[in-house]
């Protein structure tokens, strides 16, 4: 009998499962604490709703003055206006007031609200954030997770451990090595249509995947409730009953293309993949009885 | 909002807490002292009248003087008598009564009072043992402040007393009477958070407890808490409410107790420990960790009861489950690795969310209103003195907590395991 080692928090507004199969239950309890501290501090540090984090700072602030940042968040605050540019504005992180509109406004499925990306102004020689609208604010929620995997990706690298399987929420997963009895790690997008089952399996050895959808199932696999996916060009509604999934080395880079390719077309994607090559993305839909399965 | 105002709405919000309370048997069995607050109400009738006499009107008494006359119109009591052997304090007390107290300074006086039907005492801890047994055989009922008395003799003699006079003996713990505390306490027995492990606890302050002296004379009169004659300092002043805490969810006493004690910090004469660790031993095997000191109040006053399936935190009303629940993919995972199956792992999907959003960070065991627990406790007496009883076992906490807050003094005195003799159990 293979041994294996699990454990589990709370984070980000969701769990993370740590699977660390190894004989040493010592290293692997060490590597967790590592794992779950640094999850924490990067959740304390970016998170929206927490009244003293970095980013609750620069909401409070960012109209008012420009706020410095330290050079963490500056990287943070340049991947994502970099991935903004390069989704066609898909990848959005002032996407809270939108979020806020349909939430106060349950009944319509579309506004006049826009993206508030073009009221960012970043400042090189400070590294600073200034906003030029009152209304704006960041909310990193498309991003932290695949961020905090960026950061456990680099722990693991750097410890004995040759196989491990993170799942963070059950949308991210994060693969080190290989399931010990196989050549990779199976892992499958459960069926919207068919709880329990598997709409499609990606094989994941170091690699890394996130799944967005705009529905949420429980433990048992049962539709728990829809949540609104908001195409950040247009303000709209998404309607479809959809779930995209991106293949990455990079857990960020899995976390943002999964986001932003939610409200692209076929053709915006391909032109992203062409410059990604290494990316694999599969788009479901659901809306009929039998699934569309679109691998690009 | 004028503060009797204040108090009738929380103590509505308290009855209704009750009510749901009562409903349910285990939390009764916990908590017996609460069904008083369902009874009868209360007659206006000059007969109906509980007529009470203050004995220690320090600090603390005139906190408790206070909340008694918060509720003396609603609930028929009359603060009739007061004394205190400390000129200001008399004088204070004449005041905060406006004169219309009779006052003296030797309680023996006030004790002579026919139509004083129970007595609130206040004064230093070595003082509660003879005052209380004096009232009690004087036909008094009792309400005293914890700790019980300096020395465990002293304490049984209280019980003895109470024993055999059939008055009323209540013991100050402010925390039976608290909504948080209560709520807390059912959710523990009804098995919310498993089984029990470790409850630990700390009571942190940055503070010397001195107090200024008008005269060098009265030095020791003042500041009684810092001698050992009078006081076992951190043991009996704070320890003893934790302890409290400890026994009522554990619902029994320790098998025995270890500790350590130092003045570490506050090296100005006094004779009690500045600093204290005690182990309380269960007959489970769950432990009572304690610590105590007063140079640093970052870690402030809290009670953690440590569960199989999660953690409470009392003083700030929170708890948290212990970890989130093991997707069924997970646990699908872990047992294919263990007995080397290599599967499909039906897992990637939208992001899990907890039942309810904010669960992870820590939930509030009851809602958090703000509520005088030392007014409620004061109520229950005035009501136990109209029935004329009150439940054995919200003496037997007080009583408890007191004699093992003793012995962890023993403990630290003596550097060794200390259990309770048979002639202290009740």
């Amino acid at each position: 009998m293979s041994k294996v080692y699990h454990n589990a928090f709370y984070a980000m507004g969701t769990r993370m499962n740590v699977v660390l199969p190894h004989s040493d239950e010592e290293l692997c309890e060490r590597i967790y604490k590592m794992i779950k501290h640094e999850v924490e501090r990067i959740e304390t540090k970016l998170s929206y709703f927490l009244p003293h984090s970095l980013v609750s700072e620069i909401n409070n602030r960012a109209y008012e003055a420009d706020v410095k940042v330290d050079s963490e968040m500056w990287q943070i605050l340049k991947i994502c206006l970099d991935y903004n540019r390069l989704t066609f504005g898909a990848f959005d992180i002032t996407m809270r007031k939108l979020v806020d509109f349909y939430k106060l406004n349950s009944d319509l499925d579309e506004t006049d609200l826009t993206s508030c990306m073009k009221n960012i102004q970043l400042n090189d020689e400070l590294q600073s954030i200034r906003f030029l609208d009152d209304s704006t604010k960041i909310d990193l929620g498309g991003f932290g997770k695949g961020y905090a995997l960026e950061k456990v990706q680099k722990l693991i690298h750097d410890s004995p451990l040759e196989n491990a399987f993170i799942s963070f929420g059950e949308s991210s997963i994060l693969t080190k090595g290989k399931h010990p009895s196989g050549k990779a790690w199976q892992v499958g997008v459960n069926n919207y249509n068919n709880s329990g089952g598997t709409a499609y399996t990606f094989e994941l050895v170091d690699d890394s995947i996130s799944t967005s959808s705009n529905y949420f199932l429980d433990d048992s696999g049962q539709l728990t409730f829809k949540a609104n996916v908001i195409n950040p060009i247009t303000g709209k509604l998404k309607k479809e009953i959809e779930t995209v999934t991106v293949k990455s080395k990079s857990p960020i880079e899995a976390e943002i293309f999964s986001t932003a390719f939610m409200n692209l077309s076929k053709e915006q994607i391909c032109a992203i993949k062409e410059k990604y090559i290494d990316v694999g993305v599969v788009r479901i839909n659901f809306d009929n009885e039998e699934l569309s399965l679109t691998h690009l | 909002m004028e503060q009797k105002e204040l108090f009738e709405i929380n103590r509505r919000e308290f009855l209704k807490k009750i009510s749901i309370a009562a409903g349910s048997s285990i939390a009764l069995a916990s908590v017996p002292w609460l069904k008083v607050f369902g009874e009868d109400k209360v007659g206006n009738s000059v007969s109906d009248k509980v007529r009470l006499g203050f004995i220690g009107i320090g600090d603390r008494g005139s906190a408790l003087l206070k909340n008694v006359q918060a509720f003396e119109d609603l609930l028929n009591v009359e603060i009739a008598a007061i004394c205190d052997d400390y000129e200001p304090n008399y004088q204070r007390a004449i005041k905060f009564t406006n004169g219309k107290a009779k006052a003296f300074y030797d309680y023996r006086e006030l004790l002579e009072l026919k139509d004083i039907d129970g007595v609130v005492i206040a004064t230093p801890l070595h003082e509660h043992a003879r005052i209380t047994v004096d009232a009690l055989n004087s036909g008094k009922h009792v309400f005293c402040e914890k700790a019980m008395a300096r020395n465990l003799d002293d304490t049984k003699l209280m019980y003895d007393t109470h024993l055999k006079t059939k008055r009323i003996l209540q013991i100050g713990h402010q925390r039976m009477f608290s909504p948080v505390y209560l709520e807390s306490l059912k959710r523990i027995h009804n098995g919310e958070i498993g089984q029990i492990s470790q409850i630990r606890a700390n009571w942190h302050r940055a503070m010397n407890w001195r107090r200024p002296v008008p005269k060098p004379e009265l030095e020791r009169k003042i500041n009684w808490r810092l001698y050992e004659e009078y006081s076992a300092g951190l043991f009996t002043e704070l320890l003893s409410h934790q302890i409290q805490v400890a026994n009522w969810i554990n619902k029994t006493t320790p098998v025995s107790v270890f500790c350590n004690g130092s003045i570490n910090f506050w090296k100005d004469g006094r004779e009690v420990y500045d600093n204290i660790a005690c182990i309380y031993d269960y007959a489970d095997g769950s432990n009572f960790i304690y610590d105590s000191q007063n140079c640093n109040k970052h870690y402030g006053c809290e009670e953690q009861v440590i569960g199989s399936k999660g953690t409470m935190e009392l003083e700030i009303n929170k708890v948290y489950s212990a970890e989130p629940p093991a997707p069924p993919a997970i646990l699908h995972l872990i047992n294919d690795i263990e007995k080397d199956i290599f599967d499909v792992i039906p897992i990637g999907g939208a992001s899990w969310v907890p039942e309810t959003a904010v669960k992870y960070k820590g939930d509030y065991i009851t809602d958090n209103y703000k509520m005088d627990e030392t007014k409620l406790q004061l109520e229950a007496f005035t009501r136990f003195i109209r029935k004329g009883e009150a439940p054995e076992q919200l003496l037997r906490e007080g009583y408890y907590a007191s004699v093992w807050s003793l012995l962890a003094e023993k403990a630290a005195k003596t550097r060794e395991r200390v259990t309770i003799e048979e002639k202290y159990r009740i």
